[in-house]
């Protein structure tokens, strides 16, 4: 009876740590997932800097454009911690615009979480959309 | 080490009884070997009347050692598996995993894993010695320790019992919440009678 109690016991923890293992996943895992946190953060500080206020009338044609809220750009990054890619910028308008990034984690791994309610995905690629208003 | 045990040694040596006699008579009353040799280790193999004490390391404080080892390990990985099998049970139910608990499943596993393999392997081996030589069953430190290990299992069922009745009078008695139960059950219940049937042979010993 004892001998069945351990072997219980035992499968038990080897079930338990499969399968939170599995939910969890590895290393490489962890830091797909604190890469894309990085990402998404770049995109909401540079979504905050183009929508910077007081400012220009327009949108720039690009993010290098250093005339554009010349004070706000410290603490700016461009481009992928990973890949070194530069973040996708798309000005859909003098006022609209969309920044992207190419998110590691899939879709269905993806944590809860406010920071990823604002992006829209499409794939693996995360977008988040901006306006400027002009007050 | 009983002092009756003690004492009888020392007043059958004084009394000028062989060892061998007095091991005899000892062992034919129940005694284990080992008993009988650490209480005539006491008193040094001299002819000298009173018995002389000899100086000895006390066993207590590696018996110590080893079974709050033995049994720290157990509940702290008991209490790790129901962590992380509260965490699994949540994910079935929830879905997406949110970043803190991800976290909180980790260190459950991490703990899981250094904790269980020792304890199973510290175990086996208590069962061994114990096996091999019934005065083990005697160590003060392990009945305390199996005594201790009951009352928090006893502690942790009871706990489980009132929370199924708080739920249910909270009309939050959901599958989801039903499954922890069991869980907690399970686990707290398989130490419970494992170590409750170790005690018992205790008492027979």
């Amino acid at each position: 009876m004892n001998r069945f109690l351990f072997v219980v016991a035992a499968g038990m923890v080897v079930v338990a740590l499969s399968w939170g293992l599995s939910i969890v996943g590895g290393p490489s895992q962890a830091r797909a997932e604190k890469a894309d946190a990085e990402r998404a953060r770049d995109l909401q500080k540079l979504r905050s800097y183009l929508e910077c206020r007081p400012g220009e009338p327009v949108l720039p044609q690009s993010l290098s454009d250093t005339d554009y809220c010349p004070g706000r750009r410290g603490g700016l990054t461009l481009t992928d911690p990973v890949t070194g890619d530069g973040y996708v910028y798309k000005r859909l308008s003098d006022e609209r615009f969309e920044i992207c990034a190419q998110f590691e984690v899939e879709e269905h791994r993806r944590q809860d979480g406010a920071r990823w309610v604002q992006l829209v995905f499409d794939g693996q690629v995360g977008c988040l959309a901006g306006q400027r208003r002009l007050s | 080490m009983s002092k009756e045990l003690s004492t009888f040694v020392y007043d059958a040596l004084n009394a000028g009884k062989s060892r061998a006699e007095i091991s005899e008579v000892l062992v034919a009353s129940g005694w284990a070997k080992s008993e009988v040799s650490h209480a005539l280790a006491e008193w040094a193999d001299i002819s000298f009347t009173p018995p002389v004490p000899r100086p000895h390391a006390t066993a207590s404080a590696r018996d110590f050692f080893v079974y709050a080892l033995t049994f720290g390990l157990l509940i702290f990985g008991a209490i790790n598996l129901v962590i992380l099998a509260f965490h699994v049970i949540d994910f079935l139910f929830e879905g997406a995993t949110r970043s803190w608990r991800v976290s909180g499943m980790r260190w459950a596993i991490a703990a899981l894993i250094v904790s269980a393999p020792l304890y199973f392997w510290l175990a086996l081996r208590d069962r061994r010695a114990v096996d091999r030589d019934p005065g083990q069953r005697r160590s003060i430190m392990r009945r305390w320790l199996i005594y201790v290990t009951l009352l928090i299992t006893a502690i942790a069922f009871l706990g489980d019992a009132i929370a199924v009745i708080y739920a249910l009078l909270q009309g939050d008695l959901t599958g989801q919440f039903m499954l922890k139960v069991l869980v907690v059950a399970a686990v707290a219940g398989g130490v419970f009678v494992y170590y409750l049937s170790d005690i018992r042979k205790d008492e027979e010993a």
